[in-house]
């Protein structure tokens, strides 16, 4: 980042400037919310839901390449590792908000909540419906505790696709909402970091590169996602009746062909311990230059499974 | 001051700007000792632009005129400070829709719903050594002083009171949230700058108001 440093203040809306010049079709970016920056889908759809995700800029894709047809109607950031400001949130959702209302949907971080929390008080005064669902994926933060002290980290990809289908369905705010709290509840994350030298595998490592919980040395590939996988069920625990997906999300230094290849061994471990449903494998958040992946399951029952059926939905450099 | 109209209320807005910017160097040095040392620069940098936005504008009604303020707070300060005082002359507007001017039972309204509002958004309770440990007090000397009367001037510097014993207050505590429970024991001794800027911001409106 520091190639760019003296242009901290400018770096988002400059990044999402250049994404609505070079993707004119999909997106086009707002200005006025400096150094926050919106990036909206080019096509408006006012009759539905608007959905509006959010967080610290300088990652990717998520979060602005999950804009567009089949995923969110827009994205807010604020400068890199730091959340959006209220503003630029309250300005998003004046742009795209219709009469169904407008949901923000968000990863659980302080800053994060009080900026989306103070956009719907804003909104609201303005005559808008407004509901937040917050994800707390990450099962690596606060172990032990209860899960609204649990970080977000890619489990929102899943509630993305689900909100875009719901909303597109002609769902009330309301059922959207409820929807995705009901997915919400059921998904689990873990980060297994690798350092490929001496094949040594640590296990919950945060998004800020915050210490793991355990590590195993010496560890094979299947080895690795063995216990990837025997750690997530074990947290998320699959009741009867529920079908578990799976995303596997390789960081910055993982290959396209190794990430490939470790999720043939996820998915197979996966497949011994539960009722398996579909997996899906992409580069959708890389934070820090960490080989290995993060590991997510979504345990759907009757409800949600229609949701995560079907085509892969298509975003910027993944599917979904 | 009985009743507050609009004009005065752009006075009181004003001239608390005006203070809060005089206190940057002082909220800078305890923050420096007991936070990030960003507090100062913040308040400083979001009450310049709430003085330059009511410079530059009129208002039709004191919910007006206390939206723009908040949102000129949140838009400028941006980070955890920028939201709570934003939250603060935002949360209570609800109490003063349709008003053209406030005496000290609807000030204590709006300002009482804005200080429900940082509780209810921001998670401190009471002791954690943040500016809610000046807002409670703040709001109980209010609720207090209008058994006596409900001129607004007297309101106000009712919660200037309570803001200053709790600033006081804040002194012996030791900080549970945010950046400066790093700091534990060293802040000891030390007040809350949070809470000294609800004090200042209560001060200098209560200054006007009290004319």
């Amino acid at each position: 980042m520091h190639w760019f440093g003296e242009t901290r203040d400018n770096y988002c809306p400059a990044w999402f400037d250049a994404m609505a010049q070079a993707f004119p079709e999909r997106w086009r970016a707002m200005k006025g919310s400096e150094p926050s920056a919106v990036l909206l889908k080019r096509a408006p759809t006012p009759e539905r839901v608007a959905v509006i995700i959010s967080g610290g800029g300088s990652n990717g894709p998520f979060i602005p390449g999950f804009v567009g047809e089949g995923l969110a109607d827009a994205a807010v950031v604020g400068p890199p590792y730091t959340a959006p400001s209220a503003y630029a949130l309250y300005e998003a959702g004046k742009a795209i908000g219709g009469e169904k209302g407008v949901l923000l949907l968000y990863n659980n971080f302080m800053g994060d909540y009080l900026n989306n929390d103070m956009a719907d008080e804003l909104l609201r005064l303005d005559g808008y419906r407004v509901a937040q669902v917050l994800c707390c994926d990450d099962m690596g933060t606060a172990i032990g505790e209860s899960r609204e002290n649990r970080g977000g980290r890619i489990a929102i990809a899943y509630l993305i696709r689900i909100a875009a289908r719901a909303a597109a369905e002609g769902k009330s705010l309301d059922e959207v909402a409820g929807l995705l709290r009901k997915a919400e509840a059921r998904t689990s994350t873990l980060c297994v970091s690798v350092d490929p030298l001496d094949d040594r595998v640590t296990f919950g490592k945060g998004i800020s590169d915050e210490p793991g919980f355990k590590t195993l040395e010496k560890a094979t590939v299947a080895g690795a996602a063995e216990e990837t996988v025997r750690l997530l069920v074990e947290d998320v625990k699959p009741r009867p009746g529920e079908k578990v997906h799976m995303l596997v999300n390789r960081l910055r230094l993982t290959s396209y062909s190794d990430s490939f290849v470790m999720a043939g061994y996820l998915n197979d471990a996966l497949k011994r311990r539960c009722d398996a449903a579909q997996m899906r494998v992409g580069g959708y958040m890389q934070v820090t230059d960490t080989y290995g992946y993060t590991v997510t399951l979504l345990c759907a029952d009757d409800e949600i499974a229609p949701y995560l059926a079907g085509e892969p939905t298509c975003g910027d450099g993944f599917l979904l | 001051m009985n009743r507050a109209d609009i004009s005065a209320l752009k006075r009181a807005m004003i001239t608390a700007a005006d203070d809060i910017v005089a206190a940057e160097p002082e909220l800078t040095r305890i923050d420096m000792v007991i936070g990030d040392g960003d507090h100062g620069i913040g308040m400083k940098t979001g009450f310049t632009a709430l003085k330059r936005e009511l410079l530059a504008n009129d208002y039709e009604s004191p919910y007006a005129l206390f939206h723009a303020c908040g949102l000129c707070l949140v838009k400028s300060m941006g980070g955890s400070s920028g939201v709570l005082f934003g939250t603060l002359l935002i949360g209570g507007l609800e109490a003063i829709r349709g008003l053209d001017s406030l005496d000290g039972t609807e000030m204590c309204a709006f300002l009482g719903g804005g200080i429900d509002a940082v509780i209810r958004r921001g998670k401190a309770k009471p002791g954690y050594k943040t500016m809610v440990d000046a807002l409670l007090p703040a709001k109980a000397h209010m609720e207090q002083m209008l058994r006596d009367t409900t001129a607004v001037g007297p309101i106000m510097r009712a919660a200037e009171a309570g803001a200053l014993g709790g600033v006081e207050a804040t002194k012996s505590m030791l900080p549970r949230l945010g950046r400066s429970k790093n700091f534990r024991e060293n802040a000891i001794g030390w007040p809350d700058p949070g809470a000294i800027s609800v004090s200042v911001l209560f001060g200098g409106m209560a200054k006007e108001l009290s004319k």
